[in-house]
């Protein structure tokens, strides 16, 4: 009898003070992440996959990767994630009325004006393409509108052609390899994995150039602007694991290669890994001068050949603050990182002004 | 022999008022009105934004830029520029073709299976192979139109002769009639309604893979145009282009196809309008 009211007493006790391997801890802030089926948009799977979200804090879910930048933004707008990686299509939402911050850099270069290494043109035997300037009288795959139409762009530049030199043709970047097998184009130009799925499929294929620094490469990590002001540690807990997993990719291309094959669903293996080594100098989360330039050039070409309605000011759109913070206080994550040159760094109420 | 069909079942047509014409064109706009009344309502009293749907007069200003800048003729052109071609490809080869199998009862018989299979795959299930043989441009668009139109005409002619009736094909032959005859008096006309409902039915088949297969394999037309302004939230260039898309449609199939398709049942069908 005595031994069951000491139970009782236990038992009341424990419900009063709560029990602490179920409630003692505080229940980490949960975000939903968006993230696009591409090579470059690893960092939010590996930062899930090796701990580093939980390692800082936060319980983060990722949604079935989206097919375009546009399904990712509609699902932003939506409340079904809460941030999200996308590059072209930002542009368009902004300029109709999205309120929408950059956080950080997915894929791109904060220390210099290029960060294109995902990208590359390839060809096929027979077109005699040796250099970007044997392209002048070719058909070339790429997709209007998008980063891949931009390099492009750049790329004819560079080699002083002009677009009345080349015939470009619309066309997917999942397709391009079938169109360059075929004969259908002479060249593709395009991001990873299809340069590599080309490489590895086509026999005789080669890159006729891969990166370049054509472009300022845009990839941003993104959440509407309300929803970034009322959680900003959150947002720096975010960026901060992402740098972590940026740095561990850096140092770890195969074990990264193996995330990829699990989250991008039928890629091979081999494919992974090139298209994972050919990435990693894009690795680059932090926000510099850099990024604002490339946003402004490319939202401007794009206006230029008639794509878009209007421009924007790119500093409304840049939220830099909560990046700064993490920079500052954790500049171990960025150790192995080229350094941002002085003219290029930006600081709090930092504002762009286009050359 | 001009004279074909099992019955003949006359139905008085008289001429057509000036006023009963305005009366079913009357008809025909209240609806597209009553719905621009119904989206301009919309707009105004929810204050939709632009990037999720555009108000009739964006898409009014969309129209002037596109017509200004020469691309909408552009993309109209290219669009039916393909549907034409593909579409008279298909009808020449698959009408003969048509006629040949059906001439022997158990070659059609066996046939009508497979075409009735191929019929239902749409031009846009085409499309991976499309591009996988052709590349990108035309050739894709072509064949996908000859495809969405091809196994339907096809499978409507076999039906079309099969049901011209036996004793009339005998009748025919009984007076003398040749093959050249029986193929050009006895056996075109009597299946003619069945493949003009067949074209009828391609055409449509094919206005909606070809708009498919600009979203994918082509730098030009308005399947084109439309899925290049999703990429920039140009809700007012998607909504003309899937104005433009129906208007066309409804143009073609009223002022060419409908006709076309209600002579030949007066003349070579079942009905006749009286004279």
């Amino acid at each position: 009898m005595r031994r069951k009211g000491v139970v009782i007493v236990l038992t009341a006790l424990l419900l009063a003070v709560g029990a602490p391997w179920t409630s003692g801890a505080p229940a980490l802030p949960k975000i939903r992440v968006g993230i696009v089926a591409a090579i470059d948009q690893l960092g939010t799977p590996v930062a899930l996959d090796r701990g580093f979200f939980e390692k800082w804090g936060l319980d983060v879910t990722i949604a079935t990767p989206f097919p375009t930048g546009v399904d990712l933004l509609n699902a932003l707008q939506a409340g079904e994630i809460q941030m999200g990686q996308v590059g072209v299509p930002l542009i368009g939402a902004v300029l109709r009325g999205m309120d929408l911050v950059i956080l950080g850099n997915y894929s791109g270069s904060s220390s210099r004006l290029g960060g294109d290494n995902t990208m590359a043109v390839v060809s096929r035997p027979g077109t005699n393409i040796t250099s970007i300037r044997d392209l002048r009288g070719k058909r070339i795959a790429v997709s209007f509108g998008t980063i891949s139409h931009l390099y492009i762009l750049g790329v004819l530049e560079r080699a002083r052609l002009s677009v009345n030199d080349v015939t470009l043709v619309n066309t997917p970047p999942a397709e391009m390899p079938v169109a360059l097998r075929g004969g259908a184009v002479d060249a593709f130009a395009t991001w990873d994995p299809w340069p590599v799925i080309a490489l590895r499929e086509i026999p005789g294929t080669y890159e006729v150039v891969r990166g370049g620094g054509f472009i300022g490469f845009m990839g941003f990590i993104v959440a509407t602007r309300q929803w970034a002001l009322q959680n900003q540690e959150t947002v720096e807990k975010f960026l901060a694991a992402r740098a972590e997993a940026d740095q561990f990719m850096r140092a770890n291309p195969v074990k990264t290669a193996e995330i990829a094959v699990r989250w991008l669903t039928g890629m091979r293996p081999e494919v992974a890994l090139r298209g994972v080594r050919n990435n990693l100098p894009t690795l680059d989360i932090r926000i510099s001068y850099y990024n604002y330039l490339a946003l402004h050039n490319g939202m401007t070409t794009l206006h230029r050949l008639g794509f878009l309605p209007g421009v924007f000011d790119v500093n409304k759109v840049f939220h830099p603050e909560p990046m700064l913070n993490v920079m500052r206080r954790y500049p171990n994550l960025f150790s192995d990182l080229p350094p941002i040159p002085p003219s290029a760094m930006v600081g709090p109420g930092y504002v762009f002004k286009a050359p | 022999m001009r004279q074909t069909g099992a019955a003949v079942l006359r139905v008085p047509r008289p001429p057509r008022r000036l006023a009963e014409v305005a009366r079913a064109v009357a008809w025909f706009v209240a609806p597209f009105v009553a719905l621009g009344l119904v989206w301009t309502a919309v707009i105004e009293v929810y204050d939709v934004p632009l990037r999720v749907f555009p108000a009739p007069t964006d898409v009014a200003g969309a129209l002037r830029q596109q017509a200004a800048s020469g691309a909408l003729g552009n993309h109209i052109w290219q669009s039916l520029r393909r549907v034409f071609v593909g579409g008279t490809l298909a009808i020449l080869t698959s009408v003969p073709l048509g006629v040949a199998v059906s001439t022997n009862r158990v070659v059609a018989a066996f046939f009508a299976p497979i075409l009735r299979f191929f019929s239902v795959l749409a031009g846009i299930a085409w499309i991976p192979l499309a591009t996988l043989w052709f590349g990108y441009g035309f050739g894709a668009i072509t064949f996908i139109i000859f495809n969405a139109v091809f196994f339907v005409v096809v499978y409507n002619t076999m039906l079309g002769v099969s049901r011209i009736p036996l004793a009339l094909r005998n009748a025919a032959r009984s007076l003398g009639a040749g093959p050249w005859q029986i193929l050009t008096e006895v056996l075109l006309p009597g299946a003619l309604p069945n493949i003009v409902t067949g074209i009828r039915t391609g055409m449509g088949f094919a206005w909606r893979g070809l708009i498919a297969a600009e979203i994918i394999a082509t730098n030009a037309g308005l399947g084109y145009m439309l899925f290049l302004a999703r990429d920039f939230y140009r809700t007012e260039v998607i909504v003309l282009g899937m104005i433009l898309i129906g208007a066309i449609w409804v143009a073609l199939d009223r002022l060419v196809l409908a006709p076309l398709e209600r002579r030949t049942i007066e003349r070579w069908g079942l009905t006749r309008r009286v004279t």
